[in-house]
């Protein structure tokens, strides 16, 4: 095990690495010169000389990799540079943002976990009947309505028609609950059929027919069996299904105007402001992996054979 | 067998879906109390102390806490934290507010007797000694401020503050009810956790470009205010800020963009207070670039915005069109007695116009040419206005009729591109006559150097006639004066502002004591007060 | 032919019907989608303006379907580029195996490890709006899904008795690739990129929706949504009809490409 440990935690820092490196050279995708950018800042007309010598002063004439390594050393202390736009920390920017977007996480995750995993095995498990037929369209028509028609609907029947919920969505607790439910109906639609597919396929395999033909009880496979051994898979889909949410996070964020990352990411795009755009990449990333890396575990934890197939391979 | 178990399967899920809504509601109430930073107000405490919540795109959206950064005391002065020495009245004339009277024999220094009752937010009494301090430090942080007014000291003796200018002025008053000369205690204020005005409601939490709350200061000298507490709320965008007033979450929407006026027009619960004010949506011709020094395509380009059309389908009628720079209703404002390069909408004129100027598509791109200048422009403008985006397509779609290829950016704000100079055409809005005095606008816009001359624009004679028109003490000769500058800035196109658009506020009957003043300066104020 | 193949074929002939339909989309339109006429401005669905007009007076049907070509070929364009390449690489790393695959993969893996949407709004924010750069961003974001996927198939395929057979034989390593291990992976990845498709749609309305995508004035669907959002209440139709486009045509996607899956009987997809 702690071989497995230390070889995954190997990976993860690899990987950490790699998305700091190309978080970094994100910036060089930029049209404008960061140069330029400090002496309009500071309204200064700029000039070849001018710019020459202030590339020189931000240090931009050295080699890439020594710009990212003295870079990735203030990350790892925790300083990512500061916003071009109001001169705070881009560190602080970010946490003071991060607390929404974890609420919206969490609370979306953990609703679409509740949702999405039953109602999957049941329609497996069903196949083909009425509930399973009714949830396939239900899932098919959310799947393919794009998140923002789902949140401008949402905020036109709830608040406006009904007044049920508030427009202003980081005021007060029911706030809250708008960005959710879209969030929780775009995932679910797409995670309920994932679940339903896994599912599906455990109980094509060969052991479930031999099962069925000893006798065994349906419900005794089922739980004893196709689920346990769906569960893997499902736990890593829910790991990369994060990456869905915080991706309609950015998008429901701004309309609800919920001060979380994406809406703070979204605000610095519109004023060019790099290194908050460059920390947001950087630090979502990093959650994103930290969390696939909980689920790795986990998975291993549930399914011996897995970790001891992957020290074999290698 | 079949029945009983699609039965059991339809108990589960409702069963989990009750209990994902029950995890919903209540993980929300935690979390959000984790994260929260304007928690202040909850159902219970609103009814117990008066709370009012006031919603706005753009007017809440203060970068700091210091008055003398950029625009940010015009915020704080709409936040009831912040008050000036004059301030305008109804007619946008000076009258005395935190000052008593003011003197002057030679026009060059100035007396200004002080109230004798009025302590900053921290108690401290506000002497003449403290607006000194005050004044010196926004005098030394604010070009702005420099412009404004060329002062050469100022003298502090108990409650008289004695200007000391470097050249006559006959408008000090007006300029100093510009929020830019407000007064606070320069010697306390940390401008980042705190900020000691004189006004009826200190700031108590600030987030910037976001949230503003103020709680009412029990000591204010010109009573006791009505609200317990304000919370002034920057909302993203304009149908929000409608949705938000519709759904009761705000009481007062300032400046409520004109494409959601509509919803409350004929609506009983709420007033549309719409005024009209000096405000001038205007587009900037940058005349550093090659094209754009062009005099014939400046007019052509004005030529082609159909003023009308763009107040009424736009504006929903809120805006009155422009064929000049000022406003009617000031004495040196309207068209008339002016002679107009451009009179009506005329596309074909602009084509015709640009044809006679030697512009060709010599190269088949479908783009006019000439001399190897391609009029491929880029225009830019901020996002906060949704009617300005709006107005810049449009146009875009109008000069593609007369080949001239116009590339929209439409910015959170447009400081660093107007900085950069990276611009062909720059579509902003403001008020023209803040303190109804001409000169402030004509310094900043039209004269060589100005501080918000976007158009680069640089006269000689314009800028003898503006010197001229601050030593003139005469209301009539000055109006003559404004009027010659107006004349040349419409005949060389310099700059032109298609619209005068009205400021509309709109708010719940049960605000009281509060209705939109014509200056765009003041909002909250002692009498402003909701009923709940 | 099975009924699954019929219906597959049913259906990819609908979606080329519909094709088609986008491809002269253009020609169909009963107004210019650009003439902006502000005496029409904001009026509802009438005969002259079936889905009625903006603010500006734009005629939204004529502008639906011409951005019809901006918003589904945009999409269909990064999901071919995307596809190929992605293909490429993961049959190389699965195929080459050692240091390549190594390589290869913890490349894949650190593009993955990015949440996609938000690298793909990074990206897009950092170059600067514009279709061209949204279509990069998005490949950036879609091309890991392939190469996974590829390199898993060719893996689970090393494996196999006849492609071993085949190797023992002395059969050469292209000859092996092109006609054993390439048409036994196609189905899979077809299917996967099918039902890709109306994720590149929707992301792609997504990205324009932010303003990170096609700008103004084009007309795309995302975009007109976005720009609806001050007519919601007075103008819905501004929303409502760009909001329909999109549905139908991902909803029609999705059908072609679980259709297809059944046909080609591949599992689950991804």
């Amino acid at each position: 095990m702690l071989k497995f440990l230390v070889k995954k935690a190997g990976t993860l820092a690899l990987v950490f690495l790699g998305i700091t490196f190309l978080s970094f050279c994100l910036t060089y995708l930029a049209p404008s010169d960061p140069a330029e950018i400090q002496l309009n800042k500071m309204g200064v007309a700029p000039t070849e000389e001018l710019l020459e010598q202030t590339r020189e002063e931000m240090g931009l004439n050295r080699p890439l990799l020594v710009r990212y390594g003295d870079w990735l050393l203030d990350v790892l202390r925790g300083d990512m540079g500061t916003s071009l736009r109001n001169g705070r920390p881009v560190s602080s920017e970010l946490l003071d943002a991060l607390p929404y977007t974890a609420v919206l996480t969490v609370l979306s995750m953990a609703a679409v976990l509740l949702i999405s995993i039953p109602t999957g095995i049941f329609c497996a498990r069903h196949k083909d009947r009425a509930f399973d037929l009714f949830v396939r369209l239900v899932t098919y028509l959310f799947a393919s309505l794009p998140s923002f028609f789902l949140a401008l609907a949402a905020l036109y029947l709830f608040s406006v028609r009904l007044g049920w919920l508030p427009v202003i969505a980081s005021r007060g607790a029911a706030g809250v609950i708008m960005p959710v439910l879209v969030l929780t109906l775009s995932l679910s639609a797409w995670y309920i059929r994932q679940v339903r597919g896994i599912v599906l396929e455990e109980l094509s395999k060969g052991y479930v027919a031999g099962a069925r033909a000893r006798g065994v009880p349906e419900r005794q496979i089922l739980f004893s069996h196709v689920i346990k051994n769906s569960m893997a898979p499902i736990v890593t889909l829910a790991g990369i299904s994060l990456a869905g949410l915080l991706g309609g996070s950015t998008i429901v964020e701004n309309i609800f105007s919920w001060p979380g990352l994406g809406k703070l990411a979204m605000d610095a795009i519109s004023a060019r402001d790099y290194p908050v755009i460059q920390g947001y990449v950087v630090w979502l990333a990093a959650i994103f992996l930290a969390v696939n890396f909980l689920v790795d575990l986990s998975y291993g934890l549930m399914d011996p054979r897995v970790r001891k197939g992957q020290e074999g391979r290698t | 067998m079949f029945h009983h178990r699609k039965r059991i399967g339809a108990a589960l899920l409702a069963a989990v879906l009750l209990l994902g809504a029950a995890g919903c509601g209540g993980g929300s109430r935690e979390g959000t109390s984790q994260a929260g930073t304007a928690e202040s107000g909850t159902a219970q405490a609103q009814e117990e102390k008066k709370v009012m919540n006031l919603g706005s795109t753009g007017y809440f959206a203060a970068e700091t806490m210091d008055p003398a950064n950029g625009w940010d005391g015009w915020y704080m002065m709409y936040d009831g934290a912040l008050e000036t020495l004059f301030k305008l009245d109804e007619s946008i004339s000076p009258v005395p507010a935190l000052a008593l009277s003011c003197e002057s024999a030679d026009q060059i220094t100035w007396t200004i007797e002080l109230r004798d009752d009025v302590t900053f937010q921290n108690g401290e009494k506000m002497t003449a000694e403290a607006v000194k301090t005050c004044f010196e430090r926004t005098y030394e942080n604010s070009a702005r401020a420099r412009e404004q007014i060329a002062l050469e000291s100022l003298e502090a003796e108990g409650q008289t503050l004695t200007f000391h200018l470097a050249e006559p002025s006959v408008t000090l008053m007006n300029d100093l009810t510009d929020p830019l000369w407000s007064v606070y205690d320069a010697v306390n204020s940390d401008y980042t956790e705190n900020l000691y005005g004189t006004g009826p409601y200190i700031i108590t939490e600030f987030e910037p470009f976001s949230e503003t709350v103020v709680r009412k200061y029990e000591g204010y000298w010109g009573g006791v205010p009505k609200l317990d507490e304000a919370h002034l709320i920057t909302i993203s965008d304009a149908e929000s800020l409608s949705m938000a007033l519709q759904n009761g979450e705000i009481d007062l929407a300032v400046s409520m963009p004109t494409s959601a006026v509509s919803v409350f027009e004929n609506n009983q619960d709420f007033v549309v207070d719409a005024v009209t004010t000096s405000r001038g949506n205007r587009l900037y011709y940058n005349m550093d670039r090659p094209a754009m020094k062009d005099a014939a395509v400046r007019q052509a380009i004005a030529m082609c915005i159909d003023r009308e059309g763009v107040a009424s389908a736009i504006y929903n009628g809120m805006a009155e069109p422009s064929w000049g720079i000022y406003p009617d209703f000031l004495s040196y404002g309207g068209t008339e007695g002016l002679e107009l390069t451009v009179d009506r909408y005329d596309p074909e004129g602009a084509a015709a116009l640009l044809a006679q100027a030697g512009w060709s598509d010599s190269d088949g791109d479908g783009i006019l040419d000439k001399d190897g200048v391609s009029l491929k422009l880029r225009a830019v403008t901020f996002a906060s206005r949704t009617e300005m985006g709006q107005f810049l397509e449009l146009l875009q779609a109008e000069l593609s009729g007369i080949g001239i290829q116009l590339t929209v950016d439409v910015l959170e704000n447009t400081n660093d591109v107007v900085a950069s100079g990276d611009y062909d055409l720059d579509c902003e809005s403001g008020v023209m006559a803040p303190t109804g005095n001409a000169q402030y606008f004509i310094n900043m816009m039209f004269v060589t150097g100005g501080t918000s001359n976007y158009s680069h624009y640089s006269n000689p004679q314009l800028d003898a006639l503006a010197g001229e028109l601050a030593g003139t003490a005469d209301e009539q000769e000055r109006d003559a004066l404004v009027r010659q500058m107006v004349q040349m800035v419409l005949d060389d196109n310099a700059m032109t502002v298609y619209n005068h658009q009205k400021m509309v506020n709109v708010y719940s009957t049960k605000v009281k004591g509060y209705s939109t003043h014509p200056s765009e300066y003041y909002l909250l104020d002692v009498n402003t007060d909701i009923e709940r | 032919m099975t009924k699954a193949k019929k219906r597959a074929l049913f259906m990819c002939i609908l979606l080329a019907a519909f094709l088609v339909l986008v491809l002269l989309g253009k020609y169909l339109a009963p107004n210019d989608p650009y003439k902006t006429d502000l005496s029409h401005s904001l009026e509802g669905p009438s005969a002259q303006f079936p889905f009625g007009t903006d603010n500006l007076g734009r005629c939204i049907l004529s502008r639906v379907l011409e951005g019809a070509s901006a918003s589904v070929f945009s999409a269909l364009v990064v999901t071919g580029i995307v596809f190929a390449a992605g293909t490429a690489i993961g049959v190389a790393a699965g195929y080459l195996g050692g240091a390549a695959d190594q390589i290869l993969m913890k490349i894949t893996m650190i593009f993955q490890a990015f949440p996609s949407f938000i690298l793909a709004v990074a990206v897009a924010g950092i170059l600067g709006p514009g279709l061209k750069n949204a279509m990069i961003s998005l490949g950036v974001m879609y091309w890991t899904t392939y190469a996974r996927l590829a390199r898993s198939l060719v893996l689970r395929l090393r494996g196999e008795p006849y492609i071993q057979a085949a190797r023992l034989c002395g059969a050469k390593r292209r000859h092996i690739l092109w006609r054993h291990v390439l048409p036994a992976i196609l189905p899979s990845m077809v299917t996967t990129g099918f039902l890709d498709i109306s994720n590149v749609i929707l992301s792609m309305a997504g990205l324009s929706f932010l303003g990170l995508g096609v700008q103004a004035p084009a007309a795309e669907w995302g975009l007109m949504i976005s720009y609806g959002r001050s007519f919601l209440q007075s103008g819905p139709w501004c929303i409502l009809f760009p909001s329909l486009a999109l549905f139908v045509t991902v909803i029609l996607f999705n059908l072609t490409g679980d259709c297809v899956r059944d046909a080609l009987d591949v599992g689950g997809g991804m």
